[in-house]
């Protein structure tokens, strides 16, 4: 043995090495390290990886997420390849929610078997559990869209098996759209992104399906909401792997069942039903493989009011296809996505006490797209290329008024809109990485043609373990985004238009990691420390005049100028986000967890020669997940979460305005300089205790949770970012007290999940 | 920081609601509107006072409202909420002509008028010309019916209920039963208030709000027999 400051006295050996499940799949993203040396590498996507080591006998050690970790010993040098393989953990509940396997400052993973351990409000979300990422935040209880890294919640791309989805969300963008069971894990990324996803500016949510297990799994959950139900069956017909989730919702049935009245006492409680459905298919062998996902879900809102066009109705189909090969040091990847999302609702809605009449809704979204990329990667002893090419084909026609919002909420959103756009965008990417001692470095170039113009964007990473516990990793790198979303989703309304830009908005991302995970032996206590410093530059960023912000709806409905020439009429602006994060995943032996984050961050743009805060901009954001044995089968688990309270413009004056043909009138609030108040902080404590026990082949899990323990106000009214701090049909709201006043109660539940 | 963090909580370095202490007057003088007979033409003189409540309203020592062709007077009513009743306004034009003057029924498109009060020792004035009435014509489509009307030269803008397709028409999803559909005719006073949501007074001078004037015209869409 040598210790490791004697690794660079000495020649070194080159060991390669590969990793497959059990059923002989490549392992991609799987940590390599060698026990008693800092040498670590991360498996690419055919699960192989190389190593440079002294001459000697080495323990080297693979471990991923979800999975039992293994090890093999190595005489180096030797001329073998290294063979590991990883087979599935046990379905013990996991500790951590947010685990990091790899580089926690460039990936933060998110297993969603560990969201049982988190209380949950009505179903379980993978993308309610996003927040306990540190940098990660959501306007409030209801909406479900994230805001990374200080980024607006349309500069994020949410993936599925690497195939790009565009509305996978339910219920008005509530809650996400995948039943947690059918998926394997969660990547979020707002730091070097791969030079094959550069198109989205804060970063991206990486879904992946879950796989196929050694042994064939049956899961059934039934709830107030809904039932769901996986089926994951290895080598299906000697075929291929198969993995079928689906969920379907009957809230509404339950409602008009029980007879339960909306707050007006009348039947007007209207709750959209639901259903989605993940199918994977897999078969991979020793040199090529192939994956497919297809991906759908449908949301119906039951009709109201004077419709003709059927029920409202929202969703999203993708299918995705994914062909690899391996020919010795070489690689090719090919991926093909088909995906459609429309929104149809023609409507008009209804308040029975409301003398005035309704108001129609009237959209009609369509967006297609389709995508295609080819890459090939060579990998040396010390060097690994990458090159490959992309053509993205996307058609929105956007037909969209939502009048009957006008009157009730203020936003910068138009309310209208017609514009049917279409875009071919080709991309071509290469990358090198060079292993360098004990560092490694990725020189990477990408560049995007779409209407003639080419947008290059070049990419630098450096990865440098600084001792054996510690990891230091650089990142900078230039992005660009095609399309743009007119303004923050307006609360309880569909997700307005994407629009899609010839001239993309870009942002030059810089970032520092540091992860400090101290040796620790098998079974014992484990801890990580990670803190991250990033800035980024932003320009050309598309963001709505002043003209349409603050409330003027009434404006926006009546100057069609404003209207119809959407999206010529967004404005440019350049800004900035700079921001630090520290988080800590700590877990003993004796079963205490504790994971927490804490975010300082400030995120600006420069408008008219001012520069104001972003309206989702928190400058502080504190979250905390502990974890509490309680004998030998209970779990005790509190949630906490803080951030401070989002930009929003002050009320100056308030006088009365014409609505409806001039007969009636509501309140006209002036608006004072725009966002330069901050609204109420958030803060909400969630408690829950599990008890779980194992009969005959079958799991049982009894839950209790409170939501909202503490009864903290945190208000649902004023969701919407930027707005005026009030809400229009009663002027008591505009202060911090009003806007208190509708906010989450405390919700207790009780749960039972079986599995077997 | 480290303040925000032990209390959890950093409050808000700017005012979200400033108070002020300005005379309002708000009123449009609406002709045809769908369930006009709730409010007839109400006349709003206010203070603005605190954002975060209603605004207060105030007396008027001398409240006025003529026609400016003939200066003949209409009769301007005060008006007591009952208690507790959402109804915001303190005056309102009668329904009828009276010994008094004229009521909101005898207002008529094309006509100017003008308003005067003395309020919180202020002297307040403005004036107003109706449009006039837009007329409408239905083209039927297959799944989009297209509503068209005239343009009227004493309008400032039109208020439609369903999605423009131009300045003088808007396209209604097919309905499934006989549906009144409305189009407003309004004056510039409205047209720039209702257009800059920064506008603090429009049509009137030495208060801030509105004197505008508007005209509804409306026209039944019948959906077409179902076909066999």
């Amino acid at each position: 043995m040598c210790s490791a400051q004697d690794l660079d006295a000495q020649s070194l050996a080159r060991i390669v090495g590969c990793v497959r499940a059990a059923n002989g799949s490549p392992m991609s993203s799987v940590r390599v390290a060698v026990t008693d040396l800092t040498a670590s590498t991360v498996t690419k996507d055919n699960g192989c990886f190389s190593l440079e080591l002294p001459p000697g006998e080495w323990t080297v050690r693979a471990q991923r997420i979800g999975y039992t970790p293994t090890q093999a010993g190595v005489q180096v040098p030797t001329r073998d390849t290294l063979r590991l393989t990883l087979v599935r953990a046990s379905r013990t509940l996991p500790k951590s929610l947010v685990v990091g396997e790899l580089d926690r400052s460039v990936v933060t993973s998110i297993q969603p078997a560990a969201l049982r351990q988190l209380p949950a409000l009505g179903e379980r979300d993978v993308f309610r559990s996003l927040p306990f990422v540190p940098a990660v935040s959501q306007p409030n209880d209801i909406i479900g869209r994230v805001h990374l890294a200080g980024g607006a919640s349309d500069e994020h791309g949410v993936t599925l098996d690497g195939h790009p989805l565009q509305a996978p969300f339910h219920v008005l963008q509530v809650f996400g759209a995948f039943n947690p069971a059918s998926l394997d894990r969660m990547d979020v990324r707002m730091a070097q992104l791969p030079v094959s996803a550069f198109d989205r500016i804060s970063g991206s949510v990486d879904l992946h399906s879950r796989g196929a297990d050694t042994v064939p799994v049956r899961e059934l959950q039934l709830s107030l909401v809904s039932t769901s139900a996986v089926i994951v069956q290895p080598s299906f017909l000697g075929v291929a792997d198969v993995t079928i989730a689906g969920r379907s919702s009957y809230v509404d049935a339950i409602i008009r069942g029980l007879g339960i009245k909306d707050v007006n006492g009348g039947d007007d409680l209207r709750f959209p039903t639901y259903r989605d459905l993940v199918v994977s298919i897999s078969r991979q062998r020793q040199q090529w493989g192939a994956h497919g996902t297809y991906f759908y879900t449908r949301d119906r809102l039951p009709p109201s009011g004077q419709t003709a066009a059927g029920r409202p109705t929202s969703g999203e189909r993708m299918l995705g296809l994914t062909l690899w090969r391996s020919m010795g040091a070489w690689r090719t990847d090919s991926k093909l996505s088909l995906g459609v999302a429309d929104v149809r609702q023609f409507q008009a809605i209804d308040n029975p006490n409301d003398p005035l009449p309704s108001t129609p809704v009237f959209i009609d979204i369509r967006q297609r797209r389709v995508s295609g990329s080819s890459s090939l990667s060579w990998t040396g002893s010390k060097w690994r290329h990458d090159v490959g090419v992309q053509y993205d084909a996307r058609a929105h026609d956007n037909a969209w008024s939502l009048f009957n919002a006008r009157e009730r909420i203020a936003t910068s959103a138009p309310l209208s809109a017609d514009v049917s756009e279409r875009q071919g965008l080709l991309s071509v990417f290469g990358e090198s990485s060079r292993t360098l001692s004990r560092a490694n470095m990725t020189l990477g170039l990408r560049a995007s043609t779409v209407e003639g113009a080419t947008h290059v964007m070049p990419r630098v990473n450096l990865a440098v373990p600084l001792t054996t516990t510690t990891l230091l990793s650089f990142g900078a790198e230039r992005r660009v985004q095609f399309d743009a979303v007119a303004g923050e989703p307006i609360e309880g309304n569909v997700n307005p238009p994407t629009y899609l830009l010839s001239t993309p908005r870009r942002a030059d991302v810089a970032s520092v990691g540091a992860t400090w995970r101290p040796t620790t032996k098998t079974g014992g206590s484990r801890m990580q420390a990670t803190a991250t410093l990033f800035a980024r530059r932003n320009e050309a960023i598309p963001v709505l005049p002043l003209s349409v912000i603050g409330g003027v709806l009434e404006a926006a409905q009546r100057d069609r100028s404003i209207i119809d020439t959407l999206p010529p009429r967004f404005e440019r602006v350049s800004g900035h986000v700079i921001g630090a994060t520290l988080a800590i995943d700590v877990t003993t032996r004796s079963g205490w967890m504790l994971q927490g984050g804490y975010t300082r961050q400030r995120a600006e743009d420069r408008r008219t020669g001012r520069v104001q805060p972003v309206p989702w901009d928190a400058a502080h954001q504190l979250v905390a997940l502990l974890g509490v044995p309680i004998g030998a089968r209970w779990q005790f688990t509190l949630a906490q979460q803080y951030r401070s309270g989002a930009p929003v413009t002050p009320v100056a004056l308030r006088l009365l305005q014409p609505i409806r043909y001039g007969a009636f009138y509501s309140d006209r609030f002036v608006p004072g300089d725009e966002l330069s108040a901050r609204a109420p902080s958030y803060n909400r404590t969630d408690i829950g205790v599990q008890r779980t026990w194992q009969t005959k082949r079958r799991e049982w899990v009894l839950s209790a949770q409170v939501i909202n323990a503490l009864y903290r106000k945190n208000g649902l009214d004023v969701s919407v970012p930027g707005s005026l701090f009030c809400k229009q049909s009663s002027g008591e709201f505009c202060n911090e007290n009003g806007a208190r006043q509708l906010s989450l109660p405390i919700i207790p539940s009780i749960g039972l999940e079986v599995r077997w | 920081m480290a303040v925000c963090l032990v209390s959890l909580g950093c409050g808000a370095s700017v005012p979200l609601t400033v108070a002020s202490n300005e005379a309002m007057v708000y009123s449009v003088l609406a002709i045809d509107a769908p369930f006009q007979e709730y409010n007839g033409v109400p006349i709003v003189v206010a203070n603005t006072g605190d954002p975060r409540l209603a605004v207060v309203l105030k007396p008027a020592e001398r409240i006025v409202v003529r026609r400016q062709r003939d200066r003949a007077l209409l009769n301007v009513l005060p008006f007591t909420p009952p208690p507790g009743s959402r109804v915001g306004y303190n005056y309102a034009l009668a329904e009828s002509t009276t010994v008094q003057g004229l009521g909101w029924r005898d207002l008529r498109p094309g006509e100017t008028y003008e308003l005067e009060v003395q309020t919180q020792g202020r002297s307040v004035t403005g004036r107003t010309t109706i449009p006039e009435r837009p007329v409408l014509r239905v083209v039927y489509g297959t799944t989009i019916d297209t509503v068209f009307w005239s343009r009227s030269s004493t309008a400032a803008a039109y208020e439609s209920d369903y999605r423009s397709a131009s300045d003088t028409s808007m396209l209604v999803p097919r309905v499934s039963e006989p549906t009144a559909v409305y189009v407003t005719a309004v004056d510039q006073n409205y047209a720039a208030y209702a257009q800059d949501h920064r506008l603090l007074r429009s049509g009137i001078i030495g208060a801030f709000g509105l004197f505008g004037s508007s005209t509804t015209a409306s026209i039944t869409i019948t959906p077409p027999a179902p076909t066999r």
